[in-house]
């Protein structure tokens, strides 16, 4: 296994570990599915609510949550999250000025043969 | 527009069984190169040369009178015998996917000033953690800080309200 992916894979090798000795912890994961909008009431036990829009699926799943972490491309945050409250109009505009890192590169993929 | 990096896939992975990593440095059409495999498809990708990739990459490509493809491909040969030359070179590029970006973004003034979008900036409880909400420049370095960081935030959070 290539180098990106031996990381991804024993991250998630540990992820699971630490999920499963944890009961506080549920692991949900989904390749098809993504963050479409995020409704913060503050700082409480549930003050979050994620919804994910699948592309395999017609429904869409509400995740209640005490925080959310986005890990992704801040142009990606701006343009595809949906927040309430909504991010203030300049920093929604300075965020989607920011580019993807190596969003100009050509990226290689392989495909099986 | 930049295009500068390739995959060459292979039936197996002939690097590894000659005793090499897949990673190597200069020479050929490559800068850089390293084993990209996953499951049952072995890559070797790339970040081609000057003259071979990006904005070099098309007068290169009419000068030599022989497509970019050969030229991995001979690449590939060079490095690792006859078998090299059975492999598939394979192009992926971002531009034009728009959940990432548009055309022009890297002119854009601010385009690479990182690390200045943490959080929701109105609540506490959405924290911003890719790679570009840390001054690292991208890599995998601002990734990793960025990770720590909001590991900390929700551990601030939630010791909160215990």
């Amino acid at each position: 296994m290539g180098g990106s992916h031996a990381l991804i894979s024993n991250l998630l090798r540990d992820i699971n570990i630490l999920a499963a000795a944890d009961p506080r912890v549920t692991l949900t994961m989904s390749a098809n599915a993504a963050c479409s909008s995020l409704a913060s009431s503050g700082a409480a036990s549930t003050a979050l609510t994620a919804t994910t829009s699948s592309t395999s699926s017609e429904t869409n799943e509400q995740i209640a949550a005490t925080a959310a972490i986005l890990a992704m491309p801040t142009y990606a945050i701006a343009n595809a999250v949906a927040f309430e409250p909504a991010l203030p109009a300049s920093t929604k505009s300075q965020m989607l000025q920011t580019s993807t890192w190596m969003y100009g590169m050509g990226k290689a993929t392989g495909e099986p043969h | 527009m930049l295009t500068h990096a390739r995959a060459v896939t292979f039936d197996k992975p002939i690097w590894r069984t000659q005793g090499f990593a897949g990673t190597a440095t200069g020479g050929g059409c490559f800068d850089i190169t390293w084993d990209n495999s996953y499951n049952d498809t072995y890559a070797i990708a790339g970040f081609l040369s000057n003259g071979d990739g990006g904005d070099d990459e098309q007068a290169g490509f009419f000068a030599q009178k022989r497509t970019l493809e050969e030229r991995i491909l001979d690449n590939m040969e060079a490095w690792y015998g006859p078998e090299g030359k059975s492999g598939v070179v394979a192009t992926k590029t971002w531009n034009g996917e728009s959940l990432y970006g548009h055309e022009g973004h890297e002119r854009s003034a601010r385009s690479h000033d990182y690390g200045r979008f943490k959080k929701h900036p109105l609540v506490d409880n959405i924290i911003f953690a890719g790679t570009e909400s840390e001054g690292e420049h991208g890599h995998m370095e601002g990734a990793v800080i960025a990770g720590l960081r909001a590991a900390k935030e929700v551990f601030k959070i939630t010791s909160k309200l215990s």
